[in-house]
């Protein structure tokens, strides 16, 4: 008889259609029937077969949707009740407590993971997400002017005034506003330097911004006739005043007394998010704080611009309307050729935070690669336990259970883990959030965020978890069941779990892969902030600063005096070596201005003529250990009775006198006259920033133009930090109306300046360290299992003569082999890691090899560490136990 | 135990093993409502219905020896259960009292 089979696809869709006991005698039915039907008609033998596939597919569809929900079927005898979830949960927590330790690395590493990306979403959430507590924030936009390529933020009164005549139909309000400090007292406390904003009189009323006390301040205090009034925060209220009831209080700024016209409602900081005010002045007033008017004056940019937007009114459409009237208004001046761009500005004045929202972008994304590692170890551990359990599932399945119950098993499993894992991380994040907010500091500057837990905190806390438990429990139910009879009866010891062992080293290989490229960028941050720190300034580090400034304003006379008096009494301290003063502390990222005219040198049509300047005691070069170049530096000659003369950096002589002497040439500030002198020309040094490219900078000596405000450097011969206390407790009693600002080492402002790279570096050295954790627990996890498993065939290398370092080495040997696949595999990602961060680096190129490598010495480190004990217990296996067990 | 109840489908099955007697296992079980009722029945239908049956324990299965025509494969035999047995006595019953009074075309009688 020919012999005709049945269409395979066709057996196997019945096959796959009916539940597992029936299956044998189903399919033997068809090739019965099938064999039966084509002795006489193959064709129709084959079309039957075909519609019986189909009607069988119905059939299983239906049954598994029956089966979805879990019914508790009628006592059967023989057969295993069809076990609900809740039944698989009580078994898995059973199951947690025979193997506890799994368990627990399982729950930390999930923790870990959470935990990391809680805390990020709470510091996200107070950064990008709040916005101003005023009427329309959403509305609301920053104005900056923008020349070539360079834009700025602050504008003069008169621009103000202009801008906001021009702004009528388009922003339905511009207010402005500018920080200011002030040292304040009160009847009750000492005197202290707080913070505060000076603001345009409609401020408030515009706004809406809401009083917890008393009035706002209104265009009328911003009136000429207008008594001194201020507007105190709800925090200073309390913590001043006690939370006394509001009855004509005072409040003495810079020795002016205003009174505390009302308390504003305690979620309004001020205008920057991120800089908590405790003040606010109207601008008439403010002249009274400053010593000096600086409403007429069109050419001193100090305010910062908040508009609104008008209802229905468009970005685009105010802009037109605006840039160009600003264009006109700048022109005018004589500032050249500038336009207004509109901004942002639900956030305030203050972009620290916008700013801070790169980098917190590039922080989530290594998070979830942090959470994705830690995932795929508990799936790994999971694994781990399943095939120890291999036994338990080979009876399950024999017993009906097939697939979607094991599947479910697992899923319990995952839930079992992950859900205690999440409450666990979101108590870690609730303490760990004032901390992780500290390492963000800003200029130098701590950001105070709102950092409470809201809905959305809890809300991305309960997502988090899910998403992992689902990660986790997908993951290992695809694995644990792709081979469901892998996992046989045949029980461990046999190659048969070879399937599962190979999963499990793939899954070591991706966490270290994913480890690779978060160590690898911690490594490149770790050396940019090294080489910033060590990389030449131009000037010398063992310096101490003191920055004092009067508590309102001081005659030019009393302030030279009073400085005078300062460098003698400094020079008295022992260890102390030379003494000078300068308006400007170094790397204090502002600083001063002046636009310079240079005969015989005709500037680019944009050229910014507008160059940083110090004004610096005689002493100064030779207590920062500036080199001299060309003609001398500033000395006794250099008399307010003489006339101007400078000190100019090598940049300025190259650029502005290129091939000659600079030295003894005249120049001009502004449209002044051509008499100011150049003296001397020193060697480049760093005036803002550490990262700032050399620009051309000049000195004036501050006999000629003396300062109220400026800062003590003083050379000192021990460590810097452990004179300061005695400087500042000698400066403090020299006058009581000028107080200190700071003090502190220039290593130490060094560090302020550089605080965005050092964040950067220590969150991506804590993001890399967790990620190595966890690694490193799968791999051990891995390992111990695979010893576990090669019993006999430790027992057989031991029995044939091999040695205990022979095989510990032969582990060892294997842990550093999968890591090194996974940093090979990672080296992708590292690259990626570099390039992301490339804004951030100095010194250090992306794919800087030194890091890389470091990178994948600790990686393989960590894999001896991991491998260690799995490799020392795999040499305690006694061969002839081990060669019994098969 | 509480009677359970008896789909028609189910009763046809029953019925159809009540038929073969020792014989009777997945193949000969759907020839026999084949040939009965002149409509063809599913594979997959047939052993739902063989496994609700066995579920409320109104037949009993022994799995005989793998065949060569059978792709090497064993056969399931059932048998009618006690309980079985009496639920078709009983849903015969319950038909013929509500057949009582009608012609087959639903003509009453009385």
């Amino acid at each position: 008889m020919a012999q005709v089979s049945p269409p395979r696809f066709s057996l196997w869709l019945i096959e796959h259609a009916l539940p597992a006991r029936d299956r044998d005698a189903a399919v033997g039915d068809v090739i019965e029937e099938f064999a039966k039907l084509a002795a006489t008609d193959p064709a129709a033998a084959r079309q039957w077969c075909r519609r019986q596939a189909v009607w069988s597919l119905a059939t299983g569809l239906r049954r598994r949707w029956a089966d979805r929900r879990p019914v508790v079927p009628a006592h059967s005898k023989g057969r295993m009740p069809m076990a609900g979830f809740f039944s698989d949960m009580s078994f898995g927590l059973r199951l947690v407590r025979h193997q506890p330790l799994m368990a627990a690395a399982g729950m930390l590493s999930l923790a870990i993971g959470l935990g990391l990306n809680i805390v990020l979403f709470t510091l996200a959430n107070a950064i990008l997400l709040r916005t101003l507590p005023a009427a329309g924030a959403d509305r609301l936009v920053l104005l900056e002017k923008q020349r070539e390529t360079e834009t700025a933020r602050d504008f003069s009164y008169p621009a103000f005034l202009h801008l906001r005549q021009q702004s009528a139909g388009v922003l339905d309000t511009i207010v402005a506003f500018s920080s200011s400090q002030a040292l304040a007292r009160t009847t009750t406390s000492l005197p202290e330097w707080i913070n505060g904003e000076i603001v345009s009189g409609n401020t408030f009323v515009d706004l809406g911004v809401k009083m917890a006390h008393g009035r706002p301040l209104t265009p009328d205090d911003d009136r000429d006739e207008a008594p001194p009034a201020v507007v105190v925060s709800h925090r200073y209220w309390q913590s001043r005043f006690a939370g006394q009831a509001l009855g004509g209080q005072t409040l003495t700024l810079n020795n002016q007394t205003f009174t505390i016209a009302g308390v504003a409602e305690s979620s309004f900081l001020g205008l920057q998010l991120g800089r908590d005010a405790s003040f606010w002045l109207p601008i008439r007033q403010a002249s009274l704080l400053q010593g000096r008017d600086l409403r007429n004056r069109p050419t001193t940019s100090w305010l910062f611009l908040l508009g609104r937007l008008s209802p229905g009114s468009a970005r685009d459409t105010a802009v037109a309307r605006l840039s160009p009237a600003w264009t006109a208004y700048s022109e005018s001046l004589g500032y050249g050729h500038e336009t207004l761009r509109l901004l942002n500005g639900s956030q305030g004045g203050s972009t620290a935070l916008a700013e801070l929202a790169q980098p917190l972008r590039l922080l989530s994304a290594a998070s979830l690669f942090v959470l994705l590692i830690a995932c795929v170890n508990v799936a790994n551990l999971q694994l781990a336990r399943a095939a120890s359990r291999g036994a338990e599932f080979a009876v399950r399945a024999a017993l009906g259970a097939g697939r979607r119950r094991i599947a479910s098993l697992l899923v319990a499993d995952a839930i079992i883990l992950t859900l205690p894992a999440g409450l666990l991380a979101l108590g870690a994040a609730v303490v760990l959030r004032e901390p992780a907010s500290r390492l963000i500091a800003r200029v130098g500057q701590p950001v105070t965020l709102d950092l409470s837990l809201d809905v959305r905190v809890l809300a991305a806390a309960l997502a988090l978890t899910i998403a992992a438990a689902l990660v986790v429990g997908t993951l290992s139910a695809w694995l644990g069941t792709r081979k469901a009879p892998a996992f046989g009866i045949a029980a461990a010891g046999r190659a048969n779990v070879g399937g599962a062992g190979r999963t499990q080293r793939v899954m070591v290989v991706v966490q270290f892969a994913l480890s690779m490229t978060l160590v690898a960028g911690a490594a490149l941050l770790v050396r940019t902030v090294s080489e910033l720190r060590a990389s030449d300034m131009g000037f010398a580090r063992n310096i101490a600063l003191v920055s004092v400034s009067p508590g309102g304003t001081l005659p030019a006379a009393e302030a030279a005096r009073y400085f005078g008096l300062g460098v003698e009494q400094l020079q008295r301290i022992p260890g102390v070596e030379a003494v000078a003063v300068a308006a400007v502390m170094p790397l204090d990222f502002g600083g001063s201005r002046r636009i310079v005219t240079i005969p015989g040198y005709a500037p680019a049509p944009r050229e910014d003529m507008e160059l940083n300047y110090n004004r610096v005691s005689p002493e100064y070069f030779g207590v920062m250990h500036i080199p001299l170049v060309d003609g001398r530096v500033f000395d006794a000659r250099d008399t307010a009775t003489q006339p101007p003369r400078i000190v100019i950096n090598e940049t300025m002589a190259r650029r502005y006198f290129p091939g000659a002497h600079a030295v003894g040439r005249q120049i001009s500030f502004g449209n002044g006259p051509a008499n100011v002198e150049v003296i001397g020309v020193v060697r480049d040094a760093r005036y803002r920033t550490v990262r700032e490219p050399p620009r051309p900078s000049f000195y004036m000596p501050l006999a000629q133009e003396p300062a109220i405000s400026a800062a003590f450097h003083v050379k000192t011969s021990g460590r810097p930090e452990d004179r300061l206390g005695d400087m500042q407790g000698t400066i403090a009693g020299i006058d009581p109306r000028m107080a200190v600002r700071r003090a502190l080492p220039l290593d130490a402002q060094l560090d302020r300046n550089i605080s965005d790279e050092r964040m950067a570096r220590s969150i991506a050295v804590i993001l890399g360290l967790a990620a190595l954790v966890l690694a490193a627990t799968g791999l051990y996890a891995t390992m111990a299992f695979a010893v576990k498993r090669r019993t006999r065939e430790i027992g057989v290398r031991m029995a044939l003569g091999a040695r205990a370092t022979d095989v510990r080495l032969m582990i060892v040997r294997q842990s550093v082999m999968l890591v090194a696949l996974g940093v090979a595999a990672g080296l992708g990602g590292a690259v990626w890691a570099g390039r992301a961060v490339k804004s951030q680096l100095y010194g250090v190129s992306p794919i800087d090899a030194a890091s890389f490598s470091t990178a994948a010495l600790i990686l393989g480190l960590a894999a001896v560490v991991a491998a260690w004990i799995p490799a020392r217990r795999a040499t305690r296996v006694d061969p002839v136990i081990a060669l019994r067990d098969s | 135990m509480a009677s359970e109840s008896l789909g028609e489908f189910e009763q046809v099955v029953l019925l159809a093993i009540a038929h073969l007697g020792p014989g009777a296992y997945g193949t000969t079980i759907r020839r026999e409502i084949e040939a009965r009722t002149g409509r063809e029945i599913a594979v997959g239908a047939l052993y739902t219905a063989l496994e609700r049956l066995e579920r409320k324990s109104f037949v009993s299965s022994v799995m005989s020896d793998p065949t060569p025509q059978r792709g090497g494969r064993a056969r399931r035999h059932f048998e009618v259960a006690p309980a079985g047995a009496a639920a078709l006595t009983r849903s015969r019953e319950l038909l013929a009292r509500m057949w009582d009074g009608l012609t087959p075309n639903l003509r009453r009688t009385r």
